[in-house]
């Protein structure tokens, strides 16, 4: 049977109650973690990993999926309403949907993004399911020292994506490969930093990682950010009752919108996606920005024009879809949402890579039917049904949203391996990143370092002993060779050409 | 550096982003260290547990060292000037309530096995909420402290089926 067929299939888990209410809430609970503004729906999943060690794993992949797809859309809802996105990958949303919502036409606004939302959605959805099995089969031509080199690749350029940031980047990555160094050596069997500890001996759990960087932090974050917060809860209150009938855009205005628009921005997204560290918010600006340039009336943008919404909005609903395929195909994920869906993996004892597609198919094809329903059937049903009550769960209290993230993410903690050293790792993990937020470093390239460290070591070290040490390996070989030149053509671009060209502009006036 | 005061200096060094950057190049300088008594990189021609981590230790160093010397030249510019200095000292009197949380769920890790899941989770997100919303109306915040200890408790222990310790048993 080949894939496509096997994601068709997958569709009928669907009709399993349990694994339909887990997908629902999940898309429900990405939605919501999405819509608040400096909740994301990489907390949402960072704090629902630990109840998939309880979870049969292609229902936890499935409710992995909807909640990728929530989170990317439901930002739209206060960057619509009071100009703050609930999410990054909303941020072009906000420059048309605010004017929109100041003219009274906000529940339009958010109609006209839900609408895109499912278009790029499935487009990236569908592209994943097709495209996927092709790269994987060319992944397997990529040897050992290709794997090395592709993964410095990643990294190299989740790094120098944090533009303005790169050292700081730099310095979270290397945090993040120092402490996937903790533990027995892959190779041989020694204990490295253990310091005599038999639970460090046994290395760094992913989920303390996970939750420590994303939900513990998150709350101190939120905690010094306080009075802020409530500032955006009284604006809240502000917004006007949303009726469901004012949600459905007209033909026409979709018309006028134009399926090339929809086509191409979900075509911008879904290639950003694929690269590491680009994320949501890239693609939505990208598509933005082409929406602008191949207008007729440029000048329309940022005064409410609908188009702007509905390239942002497909455009950072494809990126799931290009995001998943490095993971899928290569075991590389390109931002934290990704990254912890390779964590489901992991921890249910599967290893992602090449081979997955092939050998795993059956866990991967429920997982993209659940992406193509939640965009599909979910997008549009929750924002019809639920819409007018989105500013009402939206102004949630927070003592109460952050006392149960609190348990949710110190107790969750605790499930793999009841013990309170996970608990202690959780919380040394949420110290860290903490200050390392506050003092400009993104975190996102911490995690990737600790995920990708090990590979990363492990065919280092292989490709030297292999080649007797020598280092002419990387560029003799065809594979790592062209992972190095697409490195440097990436470098090149946007770590040296661009920042002159800022320089050049900047002095020119 | 030398037109700076040793008080100057000292404020520049023992400050705001520049402590945090110290912090972190000594630990990959301490990460290096413990790495050089693991063995040479390379041994009878064969790469050693050792060699990664050097690679890593010795390029973290480096970043964090050359990030630590910049702030602390940003510091060195700032404290110059007595606003900025006022700045300082006023963020170093303010009442941190992220130190309180640190603090609580410490605290709460170090009780959770001896005193069981209800209680221990009871008490800490009955902090958390105070921490975010004062002490006021403590009654009700008792309440949904209670609530959504029990909604945890029937998550994990009853749907989940993960063992929670209990003060007794």
């Amino acid at each position: 049977m080949d894939f496509l067929t096997q994601v068709v299939a997958s569709f009928a888990l669907l009709l399993n109650p349990t694994v339909l209410f887990y997908v629902v809430a999940g898309f429900l609970i990405g939605t919501v973690f999405s819509a608040i503004p400096g909740l994301t729906a990489t907390l949402a999943l960072a704090l629902l990993l630990p109840l998939t060690y309880s979870l049969d794993v292609t229902t936890a992949l499935m409710a992995c999926a909807s909640i990728y797809m929530a989170g990317m859309c439901g930002g739209s809802i206060t960057a619509t309403t009071i100009n703050i996105p609930g999410a990054p990958s909303s941020m072009m949303t906000a420059l048309e949907g605010y004017p929109m919502q100041q003219r009274g036409e906000g529940p339009l606004a958010l109609g006209h993004a839900s609408f895109a939302s499912m278009i790029g959605g499935v487009f990236g959805a569908v592209l994943l399911v097709l495209l996927a099995p092709l790269i994987a089969d060319l992944s397997l031509l990529v040897q050992t020292t290709g794997k090395c080199a592709l993964i410095l690749f990643a990294l190299i350029v989740i790094v120098i994506a944090q533009r303005g940031n790169v050292r700081r980047a730099g310095i979270a990555a290397c945090l993040g490969l120092m402490l996937a160094t903790v533990g027995l050596d892959a190779m041989v069997p020694v204990a490295r930093f253990s310091f005599g500890s038999g639970d460090l001996a046994a290395g760094i759990d992913l989920m303390p990682v996970i939750i420590g960087t994303f939900a513990i932090s998150e709350l101190l974050t939120q905690l010094a950010e306080n009075d802020k917060a409530l500032s955006i809860r009284e604006k809240l209150k502000g917004v006007a009752k949303i009726r469901r009938r004012d949600f459905i855009p007209s033909r026409s205005a979709i018309r006028r919108i134009g399926a090339a628009c929809y086509l191409k921005s979900s075509t911008i997204g879904y290639l950003v996606g694929t690269l590491p560290g680009a994320g949501g918010s890239m693609g939505g600006f990208l598509a933005y920005v082409e929406a602008v340039r191949t207008s007729k009336e440029p000048d329309t943008f940022g005064k409410g024009n609908p188009q702007g919404i509905a390239a942002a909005e497909s455009a950072n609903n494809a990126v799931c879809g290009g995001a998943l395929v490095p993971m899928l195909t290569f075991g590389i994920p390109g931002d934290p949402i990704t990254a912890i869906v390779l964590g489901v993996l992991v921890i249910n004892g599967i290893q992602p890579g090449p081979q997955l597609m092939e050998s795993q198919a059956g866990l991967i094809a429920p997982m993209l039917a659940a992406l193509i329903f939640s965009a599909l059937i979910l997008i549009p049903l929750t924002m019809y049904l639920l819409g007018p009550y989105f500013i009402r769960i939206v102004r949630i209290r927070r003592d109460v949203l952050f006392g149960s993230i609190a348990m949710l993410a110190v107790v969750g903690s605790y499930v793999a391996t009841y013990s309170t050293f996970q608990m202690m790792m959780t919380l040394i993990m949420g110290v860290l990143a903490f200050y390392l937020r506050k003092h400009g470093y993104p975190v996102v390239t911490l995690l990737l370092g600790f995920i990708l460290g090990p590979g990363l070591e492990e065919y280092l070290r292989r490709a030297l002993t292999l080649s007797n040490g020598d280092l002419t390996v990387f560029v003799t070989q065809p594979d790592s060779l062209f992972f190095l030149v697409l490195t440097g053509v990436f470098v090149y671009f946007l770590a040296i050409r661009k920042p002159v060209q800022l320089k050049r502009r900047e002095s020119t006036g | 550096m030398s037109r700076f005061s040793v008080p100057t200096m000292a404020r520049a060094l023992g400050t705001g982003a520049a402590c945090f950057h110290g912090v972190l190049a000594l630990m990959s300088l301490g990460y290096l260290i413990v790495t050089l008594t693991m063995g040479p990189p390379l041994q009878n021609g064969k790469l050693t547990p050792s060699f990664f981590p050097l690679l890593i230790g010795a390029l973290a160093s480096v970043l964090c060292l050359l990030q630590w010397r910049s702030a602390v030249h940003e510091n060195l510019a700032a404290t110059a000037s007595d606003a900025s200095q006022a700045t300082v000292q006023a963020r170093a009197l303010r009442f941190s309530p992220e130190l309180l949380l640190m603090l609580a769920t410490l605290v709460y890790v170090l009780a959770f096995q001896g005193i069981g899941y209800l209680l221990s989770t009871l008490i800490y997100v009955l902090t958390v909420m105070m921490l975010f919303s004062g002490v006021d109306r403590w009654l009700s915040k008792v309440a949904i402290a209670m609530a959504i200890t029990g909604v945890g408790y029937l998550l994990f222990q009853q749907i989940f089926n993960v063992r929670l310790p209990a003060l007794w048993g």
